[in-house]
């Protein structure tokens, strides 16, 4: 059976953003769609970072959290402080102050196998699909791999999602 | 990380001559840049250029935060700048600037980045503790003031 690979399950219809970008902005995607990662390309589609749900919502949170290691025992995490979005507040944060500068990448004839491999054990929420010229053509994610892994146990016959 | 911890003393510029938004920029990455933690200055000029190319980073109340992520910076580095006169900035508010704070951060930290420039801009929000910065006389009050702050969280002016 041959390897499937990214080109037949990626994602070609992708939300992005520019380096110049108003982060209040590229949060808002976040805020009114269930995409997890936004891919930042300049004008030409060539990638240049990630900014991802999860990078977001952890700049919500006082950096002293990162001190401890076991956070069960905070009682009430309304009390805890951030200032982290002040500069949001501000208006002063742009996708480039923020975005991932080196994102995992793969190309449309990686196999879905090493996607696999790289989503579990680099835990990235997207990995985007580049040529050899790093434009971005496409993005995957687990959601897309399990779809095509374990789509046929939904009766789907394991069909390209999409 | 504390404010305080990254601060380059030799690029703390009280009372600054500049005209100009390129004449101030000149200025402080060139101090910044002489810093042991910057390793590549021109690569830093470039990006904080580049940032500021993007949109400018003057925020509003007299006050601009220039910063960039730079691979070849492995520790934040923070600068300032206080000038004689205000210098047009293009600043959300159109005001002159006078009080700059200029931040280099490691290119694969922007957790480091965005704690930064948010403890900068809630102290800067505060007009008492504008006013203290316009009024420090020496690099030593300046960071003294700084440590305040960072003890403080920008709590108190």
């Amino acid at each position: 059976m041959p390897s499937r690979r990214v080109r037949d399950f990626m994602v070609t219809d992708v939300i992005t953003c520019r380096r110049g970008d108003k982060l209040r902005e590229v949060a808002a995607l976040f805020a009114t769609s269930t995409i997890s990662g936004v891919p930042v390309v300049n004008r030409e589609g060539k990638l240049y970072g990630v900014i991802t749900k999860l990078n977001l919502l952890g700049y919500i949170l006082p950096e002293y959290l990162e001190l401890f290691a076991d956070i069960d025992f905070i009682q009430d995490f309304s009390t805890l402080q951030s200032y982290n979005m002040d500069a949001l507040e501000a208006d002063l944060l742009l996708a480039e102050d923020v975005m991932n500068m080196e994102p995992l990448k793969v190309s449309p004839e990686t196999t879905l196998l090493k996607c696999a491999a790289l989503l579990t054990k680099y835990r990235p929420d997207i990995l985007c699909v580049v040529d050899d010229s790093g434009k971005l053509l496409g993005v995957i994610t687990a959601t897309d791999i399990a779809r095509a892994f374990f789509g046929k146990y939904a009766g789907s016959g394991g069909t390209p999602p999409r | 990380m504390n404010l305080s911890d990254a601060i380059e003393k030799k690029a703390v510029l009280l009372e600054l001559k500049a005209g100009t938004k390129d004449e101030l920029l000149k200025a402080l990455i060139g101090a910044v840049g002489r810093s042991s933690r910057v390793k590549d200055p021109a690569a830093a000029r470039e990006a904080i250029l580049e940032r500021e190319e993007l949109s400018s980073t003057g925020m509003g109340y007299g006050v601009a935060m220039p910063h960039a992520r730079v691979k070849s910076v492995t520790f934040p580095v923070l600068g300032f700048a206080r000038l004689a006169g205000g210098v047009d900035y293009g600043s959300v508010d159109s005001e002159p600037v006078r009080l700059v704070f200029l931040l280099l951060t490691p290119a694969t930290n922007p957790e480091l980045n965005v704690q930064l420039l948010g403890k900068i801009s809630r102290i800067c929000q505060r007009e008492d503790n504008r006013r203290r910065l316009l009024g420090v006389e020496k690099t030593g009050d300046f960071l003294t003031f700084i440590r305040e702050m960072d003890a403080a969280n920008g709590m108190v002016g």
